[in-house]
């Protein structure tokens, strides 16, 4: 039986979770259930726990920063949260887990299998060390700023900078990420979940099927929707829908 | 192509501007009696309006006055025609609200540059209202969407109260996490001028459940998309579709005894989105005579700003919205439902089509 630990300033959040756990997901039971980021810390200690359920925003102390305090992590770390549109970017750019609160049964039972799989798969730790590290390197003091980002391939998780990323293309249900130096990773997810992540990272959607780094165009030629060079020296077509846009995002971030 | 209007009494004078300010390359009209002007302007839009001072029965003055008085006219630019060093004249021609003046007799350089000089400002001018009136336009349409009913609301709570009360907790953790996401989606969406039509077709979906858990087996539904429907591509106004399902549910189907089913299909030609919503219910002469019997229940607004909404949008991106209703009738006759089509213009998000 794996052990979880809920971490949750609301009484009725935590006993809410622990019973909704207790009935739908036989094969973790919750050991312990603490209302700040302190006394997570020790509860961790104390237990060892496999998983830990862990509220974003709490008084005393962001949840996010007990990731940072513990330095062999050797637990999955599943997020809860009710709105909070920036923190659910910074989990998703070190793709990690998190629930809406309030909180679904499917949802639940589908986050508890994937961390249990993923406990199965890295007994080390040492992935989870690494998706830590992301969430800690973009947070600096309490607001963001996006430098890394984990990609889910198709045989574990790989780390980059996102200064790396020359391009994100489009391949129905996958995407594939050209770099800077030539590599491609195919990624298990749409474009679509990247555009959101990284549109605020001077990246830019100029196409259905292409997103590319801004600051890796090195000249626009014009055209019914005309297309762009990239530092590579590959041509990238502009969508005519998307063409005055990319012009005033050219503009003002030349400026 | 901008339209000159010119008041003169003197038909030589007339003749004349009129062969000038053609070959400017603008529209002339005029009208030889001052007091048929008031009449020529409310017939059609003029860019610019020259008017002769010295006329009988109404002189030019007078008239200028009464221009710039009323509402529609009063941002039109007007050029005065007025005798040769008449200074006191001209005062009184600005102090009324003259835009410029030219003396007669009229030269055809100085008459180009000032017709010209007023139209183009008047256009910058125009451009700049027109782009406010867009920009007050969006707003006005973003306070009018997610004004969800507060019937289907407290309707939704109370079903949950009621799984609650049966101590069915799966079934109220369900109907909860539903009711969630809708108001999620709602609040994501309101400000957005449009979204993917998959966004749309997931919001309904997660409404009709909602609908359906508080029908309990007596409402059933479909949602059918067309294969030639890219719908990541295709854009739509947010949360436009939903108030036609919600009158399809309340007045068809809850007035029926029996089941009732809601069938929601998207279509598409090269210009134009179909939304029609069908439903099986009792129609809509029946659903008006039983809503006249129950006195003070709670009005929908959902229809009604909905009709807003689709006036704003048509004229805020040209036209193309519009919605039909027809009575479903069966073969003996009796009317056994109603169809809804909504049409919209085809958007593409990615300029595809």
């Amino acid at each position: 039986m794996l052990k979880a630990i809920i971490v949750d300033d609301e009484e009725n959040n935590r006993e809410g979770l622990a019973k909704m756990i207790d009935q739908f997901c036989h094969d973790i039971k919750v050991v312990s259930t603490v209302p700040s980021v302190a006394l997570a810390k020790k509860a961790i200690e104390e237990h060892q726990p496999n998983i830990v359920f862990l509220d974003i925003e709490m008084p005393g102390g962001n949840g996010f920063s007990l990731l940072e305090g513990i330095q062999n992590p050797n637990f999955e770390v599943i997020f809860t949260t009710a709105h909070a549109d920036y923190a659910i970017k910074a989990i998703k750019f070190a793709a990690l887990d998190y629930l809406l609160k309030p909180i679904n049964i499917n949802e639940l039972k589908t986050a508890v299998e994937k961390a249990i799989s993923s406990l199965d798969n890295n007994s080390n730790g040492s992935l989870l060390k690494k998706k830590y590290e992301v969430l800690r390197e973009n947070r600096k003091n309490e607001s963001f700023d996006f430098e890394k980002i984990a990609l889910p391939t198709s045989d574990g998780i790989d780390f980059y900078e996102i200064n790396e990323i020359l391009r994100c293309e489009a391949d129905r249900a996958y995407c594939k990420f050209h770099m800077l130096d030539g590599r491609k990773v195919m990624v298990s997810k749409p474009l679509k979940e990247f555009e959101e992540l990284l549109e605020e990272c001077m990246f830019f959607r100029v196409h259905k099927s292409n997103m590319v780094n801004l600051r890796q165009i090195k000249k626009y030629i014009k055209g019914k929707g005309g297309y762009i060079i990239l530092s590579d020296d590959s041509h990238v077509d502009v969508s005519v829908r998307r063409k005055e846009a990319l012009m005033e995002v050219l503009a003002s971030s030349s400026r | 192509m901008s339209s000159v209007l010119i008041i003169d009494d003197d038909r030589l004078v007339i003749e004349q501007l009129t062969e000038l300010i053609s070959s400017f390359g603008h529209e002339v009209a005029f009208v030889p009696k001052p007091s048929f002007a008031l009449q020529r302007l409310e017939k059609d839009p003029f860019n610019l309006i020259l008017i002769d001072v010295n006329m009988p029965e109404i002189n030019g003055i007078e008239l200028l006055k009464r221009i710039k008085a009323n509402d529609a006219w009063s941002t039109i630019p007007v050029i005065m025609m007025t005798g040769e060093g008449d200074n006191d004249t001209l005062a009184d021609c600005f102090e009324y609200g003259a835009n410029d003046f030219i003396e007669k007799p009229i030269n055809a350089i100085i008459l180009k540059a000032r017709v010209n000089a007023l139209i183009r400002s008047q256009e910058l001018i125009n451009a700049e209202l027109s782009l406010k009136e867009q920009e007050a336009l969006q707003y006005k349409l973003r306070s009018l969407i997610s004004q969800m009913n507060p019937h289907f609301i407290f309707n939704v709570l109370n079903s949950i109260q009621f799984h609650v009360m049966e101590e069915n907790k799966e079934v109220a953790i369900e109907s909860i996490s539903q009711f969630s996401k809708l108001v999620r989606t709602s609040l994501n969406n309101s400000d957005k001028e449009f979204i993917s039509l998959q966004t749309e077709i997931d919001f309904l979906t997660t409404y009709l459940k909602l609908e359906m858990d508080r029908f309990r087996g007596k409402l059933f539904f479909n949602i059918e998309v067309s294969e030639n429907i890219d719908v990541e591509d295709i854009m739509v106004p947010p949360m436009l579709i939903q108030p036609f399902v919600e009158n399809a549910i309340v007045h068809g189907i809850g007035n029926k005894e029996g089941k009732g089913n809601i069938q929601v299909t998207f279509s598409r030609n090269d210009t134009f989105l179909n939304c029609i919503i069908t439903d099986d219910g009792v129609g809509r002469k029946k659903a008006n005579e039983l809503k006249q019997m129950k006195v003070g229940g709670y009005e929908s607004k959902g229809m009604s700003l909905t009709e807003v909404r689709m006036e704003m949008l048509n004229n805020a991106i040209g036209k193309g919205f519009e919605t039909e209703m027809q009575d479903q009738v069966h073969a003996d006759g009796e009317i056994n439902g109603t169809k809804v089509i909504v049409r919209m213009p085809l958007i593409s998000q990615w300029e595809i089509l």
